[in-house]
């Protein structure tokens, strides 16, 4: 008998390879959108069936057992959609439908199969389609929406990264507290309806700001980073699934408008997640692009922020305009299914003028605050304003420069920025509302208080104090348009909150006293108890700060005996003084000054050091890194509709896609 | 770990328990011998708004001695770090560049890679040669001025500077 043991041993190799390709399925397989999406009824959106595996793919889909026609896709083929990419030695492959809409409300399942050379894989999603009119549970007892519940506008009124100590310290700050009581109280306290707000994106109980502000314009949760798409893999993040928005669904069956208005960079995450889709919120050049390009689809007539640099073509001084954050050649079926002009496929255009564009496209374009009141009494029929090359300044930076009050060394945070005569955020509201309030079929505004987010990241708690009082000015003029043109729906929120931002007490001891400290920067002993931690007063000893409040409605100072001191729960690592932040003055570069600094610098234990905050007492960050972080907790909702009930609709505790199904049914409640 | 320049070089270790930055040598009389402009005299007004200033375009491709602090993002780009006239906190990382004032120079530091240049607070002094005009990084960032940073080798195989303009 031979040996047969080589030849078993091949075999069995052979066999098991052959048992083990058998196996092996396509992974990652999953369906658009995921299970517990809903939708608007009518609502516009794109499903997708994709895996990774080994080609050629092929895939099927059922909508409630009725199969779905793919869009693109090509079966059993390798390349599928042509936008599915690589990974590793698998390939992706993707199958979709662009622009569908379910008409019947109710759940809704979807199934899918998708098929490679090595078996076959089934998925499901149950989505639900909510109807457009509010039933009688939905309206807790009252009655049908009828002629008198007309909303037609919509004002949202955004402070980023705002919670309710954010707000509760801008009236502290603005009004005082006597025996107990709030001396007055802000604009937005007044709105007659409260709610609360779960704000978790669609991968994470701590969202950022493009989910956080998609959640509320979609009604779909997004993945952080992304805004009015779902997740998926494709070649580039602006051919990921769509999901209609509030704007682009109310343009479409109402011919309502859009303003857009922030003290951002307008390509930042909370103003792009009105209008623009993709899965990469800082791919600048092509978000930006699409607000006009697809300004036929939203209604876009007011677009005011910051952000001229992407309005530049590149090559031009101060543009950050490049290919790199751009896209070109948007599906045919994306275009074609959402109704989009061919010129909106996009263009990797980084020479384009953005800005000549827009002003070609009858937009009226401003660059400074005066050129903004210049436009009061005669508004034109669009309006484009960009009052800086990135984010504006905040609140306390401008309003310094109309004050007249400089830093030390004579100069303003204002011209440091080239952008000396930036408006408020209330003047650019008025100014927005001016222009929307001439159609008659209504508008979607959304009013962006950047800086509260962004200053709490910082830990500058009186800079973002700031930045409430500064959207508290702008809430005030949503408020009086809303008595004026009572079917107006007014709400204000938040995205997240920001910092974990803690009223913890008052300063006792004096200003003068804190301000004359030494250094407590090396103090790292925790048996010894900074000077500066020992001022901060608690329980009784806060007592009430009372702050003077100037005309143009800021503290003359926000360093005043008493002041309100802020801790942050989801800090970073910091040096608190508990002072307003200096910004250092350098008058001159003496190379004697530049080797003393730098004879001092060196690497080690020693924790790092702000440099505008190198006198205070170190406090270990909750968070990783420099910088204080979100948060889950929930945020407030205040709302107002004078010409209707809409606004006890969102009393109460909600998520945050409970607020685009709500805001939308008072709009469409009596309109087939 | 990466290494460190002398004095006047800042070439910033990603490790921290780097060396320390080491007492000035002959090489920092070259340093202080090249030309310098202020950051904030880079920009100036011109007809279509914003411009280069004609001392930075004068300064264009020559290695020169700038003075700033160390822009401070929560995401920092790969191998390089932002230069800027004043103390610059950019906020949560989707912003990117926006807190960025027009006349913040991008400082390119070679020998750190694809690795995040740890953030110095205060002042620093960067020489190294400068471009004037806009520089894209592999994230598409774009800015109008860029300094490469000098490395030691350099400085050692260098002539003697420019004089001042």
């Amino acid at each position: 008998m031979t040996s047969s043991l080589p030849l078993r041993a091949a075999v069995a190799a052979i066999t098991l390879a052959v048992a083990s390709c058998a196996l092996a399925l396509p992974a990652k397989v999953s369906v658009t959108p995921p299970s517990g999406a809903r939708l608007l009824e009518g609502q516009r959106f794109d499903l997708r069936v994709e895996g990774l595996g080994t080609g050629p793919f092929r895939a099927t889909l059922t909508l409630d057992g009725a199969p779905l026609a793919f869009t693109s896709g090509a079966q059993d083929t390798v390349e599928t959609d042509g936008i599915s990419p690589k990974e590793g030695t698998a390939q992706w492959g993707g199958f979709n439908v662009r622009g569908h809409a379910i008409r019947r409300p109710g759940p809704h399942l979807l199934e899918a199969t998708f098929t490679d050379a090595t078996g076959t894989v089934k998925v499901s999603s149950t989505i639900q389609v909510l109807g457009r009119r509010a039933d009688r549970a939905d309206r807790a007892g009252r009655g049908p929406p009828g002629h008198g519940d007309g909303v037609k506008n919509v004002i949202i009124l955004l402070g980023d990264g705002m919670g309710v100590a954010h707000r509760t310290a801008g009236r502290i700050v603005k009004y005082g507290v006597s025996g107990g009581d709030p001396n007055g109280h802000l604009e937005m306290d007044a709105l007659p309806g409260t709610g609360l707000v779960s704000t978790h994106s669609l991968n994470s109980v701590i969202t950022d700001s493009a989910p956080g502000m998609a959640c509320y314009s979609t009604g779909s949760h997004a993945n952080n980073n992304q805004e009015g798409v779902y997740p998926a893999h494709v070649v580039s993040p602006f051919f990921q699934p769509r999901v209609e928005y509030m704007a682009e669904y109310l343009h479409r069956v109402k011919g309502a408008s859009l303003g857009i208005v922030t003290t951002a960079d307008v390509e930042d995450a909370t103003p792009a997640a009105n209008a623009v889709h993709t899965g990469n919120r800082n791919a600048g050049t092509g978000i930006v692009d699409q607000y006009l390009d697809e300004a036929g689809s939203s209604g876009l007539r007011v677009l005011l922020g910051g952000g001229r640099r992407w309005f530049l073509p590149a090559g031009r001084f101060g543009s950050s305009r490049t290919a790199a954050t751009d896209y070109a050649g948007l599906p045919a079926d994306l275009v074609a299914a959402w109704g989009l002009p061919a010129a909106a496929a996009g263009a990797a255009d980084p020479a384009r003028d953005l800005l000549g564009d827009f002003q070609r496209a009858g937009f009226a374009y401003v660059d400074s605050a005066s050129a903004l009141a210049g436009l009061r009494g005669h508004a034109p029929e669009k309006l484009l304003g960009l009052f800086g090359y990135g984010n504006m300044n905040v609140a306390l930076d401008k309003v310094a420069k109309r004050r007249g009050t400089p830093l030390a060394d004579g100069t303003y945070v204002v011209d440091h920025y080239h952008a000396p005569d930036q408006p408020m955020l209330d003047e650019m509201t008025e100014a927005a509302l001016a222009v929307l309030s001439k159609d008659r079929d209504g508008f979607v505004l959304l009013v962006e208080g950047a800086h509260v987010d962004k200053q709490s990241h910082l830990m500058d708690a009186d800079r973002a104090i700031g930045e409430v009082l500064e959207l508290d000015a702008a809430v005030g003029v949503a408020r009086r348009f809303a008595e004026a043109h009572r079917d107006t729906l007014v709400l204000v929120l938040a995205d997240h909150e920001c910092s974990g931002f803690s009223l913890i007490g008052g300063l006792v001891g004096g200003i003068d006293h804190l301000k004359a400290l030494p250094s407590e920067a090396g103090a790292l002993d925790p048996a010894t108890v900074p000077a500066r931690q020992a001022a901060v007063g608690i329980y009784e000893a806060a007592g009430f700060p009372r702050y003077a409040i100037q005309p143009d409605g800021y503290p003359a100072t926000m360093d005043i005996d008493g002041k309100v001191l802020v801790g942050y729960g989801a800090s970073g690592d910091r040096f608190e003084t508990w002072l307003a932040k200096p910004l250092p003055v350098i008058d001159s570069l003496l190379p004697g000054d530049v080797k003393g600094e730098l004879a001092m610098r060196g690497y080690g234990a020693e924790p790092v050091k702000r440099a505008s905050d190198a006198s205070g007492f170190f406090l270990r960050g909750h968070a990783p890194g420099l910088q204080a972080v979100h948060t889950a907790a929930d945020i407030p909702l205040s709302a107002a509709s004078p010409g209707s009930d809409a606004w006890l609709d969102f009393v109460g505790v909600q998520t945050n896609t409970d607020v685009f199904f709500k805001a939308m049914r008072a709009v469409l409640s009596g309109r087939d | 770990m990466l290494p460190l320049p002398a004095a006047f070089l800042l070439l910033i270790a990603a490790a921290p328990t780097a060396a320390p930055v080491t007492s000035p040598t002959s090489d920092e009389a070259k340093a202080t011998a090249l030309p310098s402009l202020p950051l904030d005299a880079l920009v100036a007004s011109g007809p279509h708004g914003l411009e280069a200033s004609p001392q930075a375009r004068a300064l264009d491709g020559r290695r020169v001695r700038l003075v700033g602090h160390m822009a401070h993002l929560e995401e920092a780009p790969a191998g390089a770090f932002y230069l800027a006239p004043r103390p610059v906190e950019c906020d949560e990382g989707g912003g990117g560049t926006a807190d960025l004032p027009p006349d913040a120079v991008r400082v390119v530091v070679r020998s750190a890679g694809e690795a995040p240049v740890r953030w110095l607070p205060g002042l620093i002094e960067v020489t190294g040669r400068l471009q004037v005009g806009p520089a894209a990084d592999a994230e598409g960032r774009v800015a109008s001025f860029q300094l490469v940073l000098d490395r030691a080798a350099d400085l050692a195989a260098s002539p003697a500077p420019p004089a001042a303009p």
